[in-house]
């Protein structure tokens, strides 16, 4: 809180709003009323009580700086190169004076019981500090007013021997523990018996056996009785969305390559066990044998019965016969875009007289 | 004698045939018995990836080889945390680029080049069999033509985004029909409109870090969900069903409650689901934890007088709920009341059901109860273990965090972890980061209690392959080492600390180094070598790092060691006979780093450097005796004195006395007396004697070159 009075200007402008609110708050008839509606001895006790506080954290603080310093841990000072010490004395004074002066103004100005006021004010600016709180010396004995910056100065010039020396005097304390500590774990010469120390220590330092719960102990509540199972509405969708986060969840990368192929084939990307090297081949599945051999009846009613076109066309059909890789239905496809090729250009056959003898049926054919 | 051996010959030879000829008459046999003692063993129907997964059983963990994901390349196989990351990240950047490829330029791949242009357009797919997962994936935009084939397609593959545009491009709501409609509603509701994770990328899942799952009502009001279920007429269950499960599972509490009574009072059935996922967000209807405990009974009642059976989610939703609200006595009680009336319907307690009642009643702060051992024996009682729910991930590694925190109990721990290692068990471990933490807990708890030999094989058995220690279960391994006086090890860990890359890691380099310290006059001659040889190379390793970090213009600079640490390598190096010994060198930088305040505070052992002063001076290193002497003069040393006696008795081979009266004399008188390499501890002297050097000219010591980082603030 006051731990260090160096208020900067803005901070001194928030005291200052401060102190201009705390009218405004209470501009009506409250300053008036509280005062007569507690009891008056007990106020003015209250207000002696704040006022005395308040010169005392004014005063000289209780405990050394030695022992402060040991007690909560200080920044270092090092670090930052600070006003000189007179002049914060000085500074501090300054701020404690006038927020106290400007304090009892207000409250002057206010009028009605000038010294409540004067000290709830203070107690604002102060702190939060809680007025009929008996505990507020309490609150305050740890705290103290660091103004001793004297040895701030000191600080800079010390030789490494004077800084190595307070070091070690103050790690001392922290020292301790620690050589015991080591000769705890080294004196003793077999691992076991050292194993044996370190458990007593630690049951020690825990807390005593824990107290066993059994799971199945409870009293059942008896709401469920029928018998029949009935899970109400299905939702299909849901059900699966769900068994697909559960995979995500329990979803590992593979360890070894069996488990690869095996998510490899969950994910259809290899043949599945039984092997069948026509796995994915649905589409030809009920297709006899001969229907992928034997095409020469696509050329039945368009082709000519004999001639260059004729012997072109058993070729290609001998050619596709042979061909594993075309499903039946794209084997009729080609030939069926010879026909078509060959009869857009029938004007031309038929002239060269390689399209000869059309037969009747042909003109029947699409 | 011929025909005694054929004739039983023949018989077997007809049976034969006559199974033969079963077999091409189609007829396989159907039970193991026949007349004539040869049966062949029923046909078994298997599943496509049966034979595999069998093979899969035979094919143990492995701790001391990498993971299978690391095989391919034995130089890059990575050690530590990180590069194990960024190794399978990169593998599947990898396969993602290609995915990338085959999505972005899908032309390339459903063409055919020699159709003539007018055929281009039609797609066409060049592999026969066509293979789903290898096909590029469909991309939807204004101008693909959609029908309800695409949606469903898209909803069953759990494809959202691209659902709800097909879903636009239908033209909405009027133009699918029921079905679809319903199968859109509920795929919606379950994920609340946000995109799912892919189940592609199974690296991504696993070192995603999975953020615990908040309890904020994210359920989109006014949204997609909420539109369809708006317009479906008359209302089925189904409808009902996913709307209120929906807004439950996003915890829109109040709204699912208020549906599912408007539904209950329409007479609509409900389900189990429902209730479940009701009961599982009621907390956040009441306040306070009599009037939530009342209202999960009334839901429960509720459901009961609906005739619906519960199941073994809605234990686990009871329980979820429950632990949610806080501890205490009256909500453990009601947890096993709960537990005990599933147990009298014969729902068994899942995984996610103990993980909850683990969470209820181990708190952190609370009394310690031992409520696990109870669930291990049930569990391990158990053929196996199924995942029921995702939650059910979270079970080991809490239990393990039981053990570690609350119950401080190794023969726990390691039951959990044999059951863990049970079977097919493995998979519950859930992702790489709740992995990480189940080991950190189990090595950290056998650090702790376990007998040194059962930790140091958990050790050997986890790292570096299963496991690798994140620096403060690093600490904890080196305390366990040093209380066990392991010198070896300790040696090793620097090693362990450089290939896990945390060796920049000041504060675990220092306990590293107070720990061979102290433990290293127990060590046989050759674990010293070992250890000593580990210190100078931690030096060496600061040295490599700060030139890295000077050549780079690092943003985050490297901490450096403090003097304690320095004066531990100091005084290890030192303690060699020989003059000529490699560590020496370590022992100078040491001492200089040390003088020129390159280490941070003061050492806490001056007499640890007032021994290697004596050393250097006993083997003949003058240099490093002096600098030693000199800079616990300089920080004011008591110790500095009587070393500096020491180490120079040790040069001049003269007792103490002989040296102690030789100092008395003025230095002038001393030069000649004296070697000139000795003459620097007799300054040295001079320093700790008087806290000035003697020679006024040759102050070039302390104050000025005092920096910050000598401060005392440790």
């Amino acid at each position: 809180m006051l731990t260090r009075l160096r208020f900067g200007k803005r901070d001194f402008r928030l005291i200052t709003r401060c102190l201009s609110d705390k009218p405004s708050d209470n501009d009506g008839k409250s300053p008036e009323n509280k005062p007569e509606v507690q009891a008056p001895k007990k106020i003015s006790s209250e207000t002696e009580k704040i006022q005395e506080l308040l010169k005392k954290m004014l005063a000289e603080p209780k405990i050394s700086e030695k022992e402060y310093r040991e007690k909560f841990a200080t920044a270092p000072e090092a670090r930052r190169r600070k006003p000189k010490a007179d002049e914060i004395e000085v500074k501090t004074e300054k701020i404690e004076e006038s927020i106290t002066k400007a304090a009892g103004e207000v409250a002057q100005a206010i009028g009605g019981d000038v010294k409540q006021t004067e000290a709830e004010l203070l107690s604002r600016v102060l702190g939060k500090i809680n007025q009929t709180s008996t505990t507020l010396s309490d609150l305050l004995i740890g705290m103290k007013v660091d103004r001793t910056t004297e040895k701030d100065d000191l600080v800079q010039k010390q030789t490494r021997g004077q800084q190595v020396r307070r070091f070690v005097e103050k790690s001392k304390s922290n020292e301790q523990p620690r050589y015991t500590q080591r000769k705890q774990a080294t004196d003793i010469g077999k691992p076991q018996g050292e194993q044996e120390t370190r458990r007593t220590r630690d049951t020690k330092r825990s807390q005593p056996q824990p107290t066993t719960v059994n799971v199945f102990s409870g009293q059942p509540l008896g709401i469920f009785k029928s018998k029949e199972t009935n899970y109400g509405t299905k939702l299909d969708v849901w059900e699966s969305l769900k068994q697909r986060e559960l995979t995500l969840a329990t979803l590992q990368p593979p360890t070894n390559y069996f488990q690869k192929m095996i998510l490899w084939t969950e994910q259809g990307k290899v043949w599945k066990f039984p092997i069948d090297n026509e796995q994915g081949l649905e589409e030809e599945q009920n297709i006899h044998f001969s229907e992928h051999v034997f095409l020469d009846s696509h050329l039945e009613g368009w082709c000519p019965k004999k001639g260059p076109i004729r012997h072109f066309m058993e070729l290609v059909c001998v050619g596709l016969s042979k061909n594993a890789f075309y499903t039946v239905q794209e084997k009729k496809d080609h030939i069926m875009w010879y026909k078509e090729y060959f009869e857009s250009k029938k004007g031309v056959l038929t002239e060269v007289g390689a399209w000869d003898s059309k037969p009747s049926t042909a003109s029947a054919s699409p | 004698m011929y025909s005694n051996i054929i004739l039983p010959r023949q018989w077997s030879r007809i049976a034969c045939f006559c199974r033969l000829s079963t077999i091409e008459g189609q007829k396989l046999p159907q039970s193991g018995k026949s007349s004539d003692g040869i049966s062949p063993p029923p046909r078994i129907p298997r599943g496509p990836t049966d034979i595999l997964q069998a093979l899969a059983a035979t094919v143990g963990p492995d701790p001391t080889a990498a993971h299978y994901k690391y095989h391919d390349d034995p130089y890059l196989i990575p050690l530590s945390n990180y590069r194990k990351r960024a190794y399978a990240l990169s593998a599947e950047a990898g396969r993602k680029a290609a995915a990338w490829i085959r999505d972005e330029h899908a032309s390339l791949f459903n063409t055919r080049e020699w159709d003539p242009p007018s055929k281009l357009k039609t797609p066409y797919y060049n592999a026969d069999p066509i293979i789903d997962a290898f096909e590029p994936k469909p991309i939807y935009n204004e101008e693909s033509k959609v029908t309800e084939e695409d949606l469903k397609y898209t909803i069953n593959n759990a494809l959202l985004d691209d659902s709800i545009k097909i879903f636009q491009l239908l033209g909405g709501i009027e133009n699918i029909s029921e079905e679809t409609k319903l199968a859109l509603l509920q795929f919606l509701c379950f994920y609340n409109e946000k995109e799912p994770d892919s189940m592609e990328w199974l690296e991504e899942r696993w070192f995603s870090a999975n953020v615990r799952e908040r309890q904020l009502a994210t359920w989109k009001l006014g949204g997609l969900a909420d539109k369809i279920f708006a317009s479906i007429e008359p209302k089925t269950p189904e409808a009902y069903c996913a709307v209120i499960q929906g807004m439950a599972k996003h915890y829109q509490a109040e709204r699912a409650h208020a549906l599912s009574q408007e539904a209950i009072e329409k007479g609509i059935p409900l389900s189990t689901e429902v209730f479940n996922s009701l009961l599982a967000c009621v907390g956040f209807l009441r306040e306070g934890t009599a009037l939530r405990a009342e209202a999960l009974k009334g839901l429960l009642t509720q459901m009961g007088e609906q005739g619906l059976s519960p199941n073994e989610e809605t234990l686990t939703a009871c329980l979820r709920s429950i632990s949610s609200w806080g501890g205490g006595k009256m909500l453990q009680e009601l947890a096993l009341q709960v537990v005990a009336e599933f147990k009298q319907l014969g729902i068994q307690p899942g995984l996610s059901a103990y993980y909850y009642l683990l969470c209820l009643f181990c708190k952190e702060r609370g009394p310690r109860i031992d409520i696990l051992s109870g669930i291990l024996v049930d569990l391990e009682n158990r053929e196996n273990l199924d995942a029921k729910e995702p939650t059910d991930t979270n079970f080991f590694i809490t239990a393990m965090g039981v053990c570690s925190d609350h119950l401080q109990d190794i023969n726990m721990a390691e039951r959990v972890h044999a059951l863990l290692m049970k079977g097919d068990n493995y998979k519950l471990v859930g992702d790489a980061y709740k992995e990480s933490i189940y080991y950190r807990h189990l090595v950290t708890v056998a650090c702790r209690h376990a007998p040194f030999e059962r930790t140091t094989e958990l050790l050997d058995t986890l790292v570096p392959n299963v496991y690798v220690p994140e620096p403060s279960v690093m600490e904890e391994i080196i305390k366990t080492l040093e209380v066990a006086g392991a010198g070896e090890r300790l040696a090793q860990a620097w090693s362990q600390l450089v290939v896990f890359g945390i060796a920049k890691r000041v504060r675990l380099v220092e306990r590293l180094l107070s720990a061979m310290s102290s433990t290293y006059e127990y060590q046989t001659e050759e674990v010293k070598g070992k250890m000593r040889d580990a210190a100078a190379d931690i030096l060496k390793f600061g040295k490599i790092a700060e030139n890295e970090q000077n050549a780079k213009d690092l943003r985050t600079p490297v901490q450096k060691l403090s003097a304690n640490a320095v004066s531990n390598i100091v005084e290890l190096c030192s303690d060699v006979k020989d003059t000529a010994d490699a560590n020496w060198d370590a022992v100078s930088e040491g001492i200089q780093r040390l003088k020129q305040s390159d280490a941070t505070g003061v050492p806490s052992r001056p007499q640890a450097l007032a021994d290697v002063a004596l050393r250097a001076a006993t083997a003949g290193k003058l240099g490093i005796a002096a600098s030693a002497v000199q800079y616990l003069a300089e920080c004011g040393f008591e110790e500095a004195v009587p070393a500096s006696i020491q180490a120079l008795g040790a040069v001049l081979n003269r007792p103490q006395e002989e040296v102690e009266t030789l100092l008395e004399k003025q230095r002038a008188d001393l030069t000649k007396a004296v070697h000139p390499s000795a003459l620097a501890l007799v300054d040295a002297y001079y320093l700790a004697k008087t806290g000035a050097p003697a020679r006024e000219a040759d102050s070039s010591t302390s104050s000025d070159s005092d920096s910050e980082s000598s401060s005392d603030d440790e």
